[in-house]
């Protein structure tokens, strides 16, 4: 730079510091602000003699202690803004926005504010031009730190011893001790302040939506009905025990009228794991079983059994039209009291004979045990794809239950039909190719040693299994398989539980699972906390038809660890 | 080699001693003694009978200096100023041709209104003024030492004058304008000259003594901020710059020399001693600004038709440099 030809406002010392503190402090106001802190020198100031430098010495530290604690003073007002700025961002806009993006302005400024404060470093004929100005000097000290001048004679020597007496009898706080009364409790406040948003923020986090349970703030006013099939166990209620129980129970989910509940439980075995009696699926590398039971609110039974047949995706009017072996009922979609009636099972089982006795040649005209049992032996008789719903869930099938299976999502009226002709084992099973188990309850896939549960696996849950499908696992496996009866995981298995909810119009956005209520099935898994009766905690999306990752590693480890652990 | 507080008491009584046969005018007084003890010219300027030349006389007895005095009159000629060589007869007869000096061969020369000489006449001191020589027939003449002009003019009287060139004006150290006395001190003056004769002054100080005083200012020390200060507000002036002040982009026609500043810093750090301190200051500089610069400054017709003075131009341009630059 040449200095010879600076105009005449130009600082050729101090472009890097000015052009920082420019970004904060501008104009004459900072002055006022900073009480004359800022000084910059005209030109480059050599080293000052040692005894000026060291007089000098403890109003340079001061000053820029002081100076620093004013950048401060003004720069986490401004960290602490952003912070709130982003966060209500966050809340209100961007609910995406991850959490860490929100302390991304005090990762910025703060480090910022360091860089600046250390630039901010006065130098010693800077401390002695502003020790001039406070205390009115007439550049004395300023001149004596400058030891060009000060060798140029007698009468610099003159000066200088004149000047270090003038240093020896100013105030040891030249700017006073800082500032008092409410000035002093600024910073104090800020602090807290800050303190106060960052706990807020985590307790927010902690009952906040995470990447697993991302809306866990589900808008859903829905009671957590623990619908439980006829003849369930003893502590569990049945359907029909329910609806005498609960004579408006629509009246709980009211608010969704296009919303039933599902109970079910997830039954996941190792591989190789003995099944119970009318299992095809023997060592299948991963077994899983889908013990449901269903419930439909306002009055839609039919859909709801429909629904479990394994259309419960597809909407009211497809599983409408996909029980048609329910006839009249469900395709008038008013068996809302037969659904949740006195003799849901009945119901249904009318359903089955109903549908295979207008399915024809769909073969499903058998009683369930047998068909499922010739399933089961992975005949594939039955895999007639036109097989009406109806006549699957009268066999009792538990076709696209595949919880490990890739998707298992019948999409299609025709699919819930067609999902039981599946042969047992093979690599490509899907729900269509599932074996079905005399009872219904289990659906196999090989070659998914670790397979990824569906959540959807309300296909399997068929309105004849729903007398154990949502009982206990325990007790299900008590109890030997029956026909019309969900099967009962047996061995080493591991409940996941849950109930479903679905929605009957839409496609299945509403579809999720949920935790059961008051307990925890998987501890640590995704939305694994207790639930309140009116809180719906912990699902899995529709179309995820996936065990979360923390399931399908606690599923792992089970399995790897014996299934006892 | 004197001390400082020989300085400030020598000054002290040189003043003294000037005051007593002016009447007021201590600005002027303090001015004239600053360029005295800077080495420079003044150049004194207000209407007729202000005692500009009472004031010129009272310094040349006070300092007991060799005085001289040239009235400037149209038909003036340079030869009259700085002297001629004439063809001399010995005793012997014999003719030779000899330098007859002028009246600017003294240590203080009063150059009585100054401005009705002709520019020819007006520039036969430049030489002088700036390099204290006199050169006729390529011989040059030494001045004595200290030498010192002190021009006094007539701001109104426009008829037969002519205006001093800059270059004559950029040689004088300061400009300083005699104001009217106040009420108090017109009483005074009137008291003073209707009586007796007026009071002889007496030396206080000499040529050496001025000499002294000279060098021991230039060493009073300068800081680097302090000197940005006085050079940012010289170059302040400069109308052609773009980071020049508005007002002197808009009322300047040309702005001060590099001698603008050299007068700034050397006034300063003479007020600097004058006020028993050792080092310049900013208020130093200030204090020097319209005595050094006023004269320096050329201002433009729309400052002219808008009746901007130099002193107007220049208080602007302190209001606008700052003392550190922002």
């Amino acid at each position: 730079m040449d200095l010879s030809r600076l105009p005449i406002g130009a600082d050729p010392g101090a472009l890097l510091r000015r052009c920082a503190r420019r970004l904060l402090i501008r104009g004459d106001v900072r002055a006022l602000l900073l009480g004359g802190l800022h000084l910059m020198p005209p030109m480059p100031s050599p080293q000052p003699p040692a005894d000026v430098a060291v007089a000098l010495g403890p109003y340079r530290r001061t000053l820029w202690r002081r100076r620093t604690a004013l950048l401060f003073a003004r720069l986490l007002p401004a960290v602490i803004t952003s912070v709130l700025i982003l966060n209500l961002v966050r809340l209100a806009l961007l609910p995406s926005l991850p959490r860490w993006a929100c302390w991304l302005s005090a990762a910025v400024l703060l480090p910022l504010g360091i860089w600046v404060a250390f630039c901010q470093r006065p130098s010693l004929g800077e401390t002695a031009r502003l020790l001039d100005r406070r205390f009115g000097l007439r550049d004395s000290l300023g001149t004596a730190a400058e030891p060009g001048v000060v060798a140029s004679g007698s009468l610099g020597e003159r000066q200088r011893r004149q000047a270090l007496a003038t240093l020896d009898r100013l105030p040891a706080r030249p700017w006073g001790g800082g500032a008092g009364g409410w000035g002093r409790a600024i910073l104090p406040a800020l602090v807290v302040v800050a303190v106060g948003c960052t706990l807020a923020g985590s307790a927010h986090q902690g009952t906040g939506p995470t990447a697993n349970n991302a809306a866990v703030a589900y808008p859903l006013g829905l009671a957590h009905v623990p619908v439980q099939p006829a003849g369930a166990s003893s502590g569990q209620a049945s359907v029909t025990s329910l609806a005498a129980q609960h004579p408006r129970q629509e009246n709980t989910v009211s608010p969704h009228p296009d919303l039933f509940v599902t109970s079910f439980q997830v039954h996941a075995a190792p591989v190789g794991a003995a099944l119970p009696t009318g299992s095809t699926a023997q060592g299948a590398p991963g077994q899983v079983a889908l013990d449901g039971s269903s419930d439909a609110s306002g009055g839609q039974a039919g859909t709801a059994s429909a629904a479990l047949s394994g259309a419960a995706r597809n909407g009211a009017g497809q599983k409408g039209s996909s029980t048609t072996g329910t006839a009249g009922k469900s395709g008038q979609g008013k068996g809302a009291s037969a659904g949740l009636g006195s003799q849901p099972s009945r119901t249904q089982a009318q359903g089955g004979q109903q549908g295979s006795g207008e399915g024809g040649a769909r073969g499903a005209t058998a009683p369930a045990p047998q068909q499922g049992s010739q399933d089961g032996q992975g005949s594939a008789t039955s895999s007639n794809s036109a097989q009406p719903p109806g006549g699957s869930k009268g066999q009792g099938g538990a076709q696209g239950a595949n919880p490990f299976g890739q998707d298992a999502r019948p999409s299609s009226p025709k699919s819930s039909g067609s999902g039981q002709g599946g042969t047992a084992g093979a690599p490509q099973a899907s729900a269509r190719r599932a074996a079905t188990a005399p009872n219904g309850a289990r659906a196999q896939r090989a070659g998914q040693p670790t397979g990824r549960a569906a959540p959807r696996g309300q296909e399997g849950m068929d309105p004849t299994r729903r007398g154990r499908g949502a009982s206990p696992s325990g007790t299900s496996r008590r109890n030997a398989p029956a026909p019309g009866q969900a099967r009962t995981a047996q061995g080493r298995e591991l409940d996941l539980g849950g109930h479903a909810i679905s929605g009957q119009q839409a496609t299945g956005a509403q579809l999720v699972r949920v935790l059961p209520m008051g307990g925890v099935s998987l501890p640590g898994a995704a939305g694994s906390t207790q639930t309140g009766p009116t809180t719906v905690q912990g699902y899995v999306p529709e179309d995820s038809s996936d065990l979360s990752p923390e399931e399908q590693a606690l599923l792992k480890v089970y399995f790897a660890n014996g299934g006892g652990s | 080699m004197i001390t400082p507080e020989e300085f400030r008491d020598t000054a002290r009584r040189i003043v003294e001693a000037v005051s007593g046969a002016i009447v007021g005018q201590e600005d002027v007084i303090r001015g004239v003694l600053t360029t005295m003890i800077g080495g420079g010219h003044v150049l004194l300027e207000g209407v007729p009978g202000l005692g500009k030349t009472s004031l010129v006389r009272a310094f040349a007895a006070a300092l007991d200096l060799q005085f001289g005095r040239v009235q400037f009159t149209p038909d003036l000629m340079p030869a009259d100023i700085t002297g001629t060589t004439i063809v001399s007869e010995d005793e012997h007869g014999r003719r030779s041709l000899t330098f007859q000096r002028g009246p600017i061969f003294a240590n203080l020369v009063l150059a009585d209104e100054i401005n009705r000489a002709t520019p020819k006449t007006q520039s036969a001191l430049l030489e002088a003024m700036q390099e204290a020589t006199v050169t006729i027939a390529s011989h040059s003449h030494p001045l004595p030492e200290p030498f010192f002009v002190l021009a006094t003019q007539n701001p109104i009287e426009m008829e037969g004058t002519y205006p001093l060139p800059e270059a004559q004006l950029d040689r004088f150290f300061f400009k300083l304008l005699a104001t009217y006395p106040y009420r108090g001190e017109l009483a005074t003056i009137v008291r003073r000259t209707a009586g007796a004769e007026p009071v002889p002054i007496r030396p206080v100080a000499g040529a050496e003594t001025l000499i002294a005083m000279n060098r021991l200012v230039r060493e009073v020390p300068m800081s680097s901020h302090v000197l940005d200060y006085a050079v940012r507000l010289v170059m302040a002036t400069r109308p052609e710059l773009p980071e020049s002040p508005e007002i002197a982009r808009k009322y300047l026609r040309i702005g001060s020399s590099p001698r603008g500043a050299q007068a700034l810093s050397l006034a300063g750090r003479i007020f600097s001693l004058l006020d028993g301190r050792y080092n310049l200051s900013y208020e130093d500089v200030r204090a020097a600004v319209r005595p050094a610069l006023r004269h320096r400054v050329g201002l433009n017709f729309e400052a002219q038709t808008h009746g901007v003075t130099a002193d107007d131009v220049l208080e602007g341009i302190l209001t606008a440099v700052p003392e550190v630059p922002r």
